[in-house]
């Protein structure tokens, strides 16, 4: 089905050591507790910028709802978010 | 350890000629559904025929009307400025379904044939007609708080789970359908069916046909119209009750409408009723009303689902006056 399709995981985000600007600042807004989902809502949270869908609090929450969190880390997450998308940075 | 057979094909042709040959197989798409039956056991089919490669993911106005190719995703759709200006109504209600990954990869075609979520359905082990005809039904009696309240049958109360089924079947939309000898053409309305005494036929699509490509109306419901999904959680739950409305207002009057509901019956339920009552009238909530009950004629629950009974009519009242404020 997706043969051909260039594919990124988590592992693909960091520059060697230098963490991806998303890693960064889910560590700085503490977007995780157990960190069970925190892969999964980094990618979505890369894509949920890359797609232009960070307008507002609202829209990013909607955006990552297919990813669950059962520690319910999702106010630090979205401030995350926000501070990617603001920063303006391509990532 | 279920083997099946994987094939894929990058032509309409060749696709429906596999079809033609061996009505066990089954076209794969998005996957978003199919593979989650397969690895559940409810679905077992012997050959796939991936169409992922095959073109017809096109959204285009042709006339007036607009045609989407059976594999353009959930997303591409919902985004597409022709949708958005045009069809309002489609575009939110493809962005009430699922999770954005989900729509990305899920879809129009895909998401017509998906199968209805019931709990029952789901697991193997529990009796379901949909599932494996003549073992009864575990919904009625059963847990059955989200199925349906029009149209059941005694073999089956399952509902479609589709968001964007509802909005299609509101804007009068008709499906192009092909085998390997010719196409046709369907109403949307046509396309469903209820469960009757066949309930694991969710449709009227044939073993060895696909759906190529839906063709939309361009209407003037664009200004007026609102999709109202009830359901458990803000976002990324399947509805319990979901409201299609499109107005066009003339001189305060009701000039066109469409109103459909899912949520509700084995297939997206327009409510011709209400419509019809409400053309020529002015757009109050005393006529919402009057319209909304209406439309719950012969509505009948099954005791969980009970509290249907009176949210399917608040909805399609709330939905009305969504509709009708954005002017």
């Amino acid at each position: 089905m997706n043969e051909g399709k260039k594919i990124t995981t988590i592992e693909g985000l960091a520059n060697g050591e230098m963490l991806h600007p998303m890693q960064a600042a889910f560590i700085k807004h503490d977007g995780f507790q157990c960190g069970y989902c925190t892969p999964g809502q980094i990618m979505s949270a890369v894509a949920c910028v890359n797609e232009g869908h960070t307008n507002s609090r609202a829209e990013i929450s909607e955006y990552m709802s297919g990813n669950i969190c059962r520690c319910g880390a999702y106010p630090n997450i979205v401030d995350a978010i926000v501070e990617v998308a603001k920063g303006g940075t391509k990532i | 350890m279920i083997n099946f057979q994987y094939l894929r094909t990058t032509t309409t042709k060749s696709a429906l000629s596999l079809l033609a040959k061996d009505n066990k197989a089954k076209l794969l798409a998005g996957g978003t559904n199919l593979i989650d039956l397969m690895k559940r056991g409810v679905s077992a089919p012997e050959k796939l025929i991936d169409i992922n490669h095959v073109p017809l993911k096109q959204i285009e106005q042709v006339g007036n009307k607009i045609h989407i190719g059976a594999l353009a995703t959930n997303t591409a759709v919902a985004e597409h400025q022709l949708i958005r200006a045009n069809l309002p109504l489609l575009s939110s209600a493809l962005e009430a379904g699922a999770s954005a990954q989900l729509r990305n990869v899920a879809t129009v075609g895909g998401n017509m044939m998906q199968r209805t979520r019931c709990g029952y359905f789901y697991d193997i082990e529990m009796p379901c007609n949909k599932r494996e005809p003549g073992t009864g039904c575990g919904a009625i009696g059963g847990f059955n708080r989200m199925h349906a309240i029009f149209g059941t049958s005694e073999k089956c109360i399952a509902v479609h789970p589709s968001d964007m089924c509802v909005a299609l079947i509101a804007l009068d939309t008709e499906v192009i359908i092909s085998d390997s000898k010719g196409e046709r053409r369907t109403s949307f309305k046509d396309f469903y069916r209820l469960p009757g005494d066949n309930p694991q036929l969710d449709n009227n699509l044939k073993a060895d046909e696909m759906i190529i490509r839906l063709e939309i109306p361009i209407n003037n419901l664009a200004k007026n119209s609102y999709y109202l999904k009830v359901r458990d959680r803000a976002s990324y739950a399947f509805a319990l009750i979901s409201v299609a409305a499109g107005l066009e207002i003339k001189d305060n009057k009701i000039f066109n409408i469409s109103l459909a509901m899912g949520g509700v019956a084995h297939k997206p339920w327009r409510l011709t009723a209400a419509e019809r009552f409400l053309i020529g009238k002015e757009a109050t909530t005393e006529n919402f009303t009057q319209a909304a009950k209406l439309a719950m004629t012969d509505a009948k629950g099954f005791g969980e689902n009970n509290f249907k009974l009176k949210l399917a009519p608040n909805s399609i009242i709330e939905a009305l006056n969504f509709a009708k404020s954005k002017a």
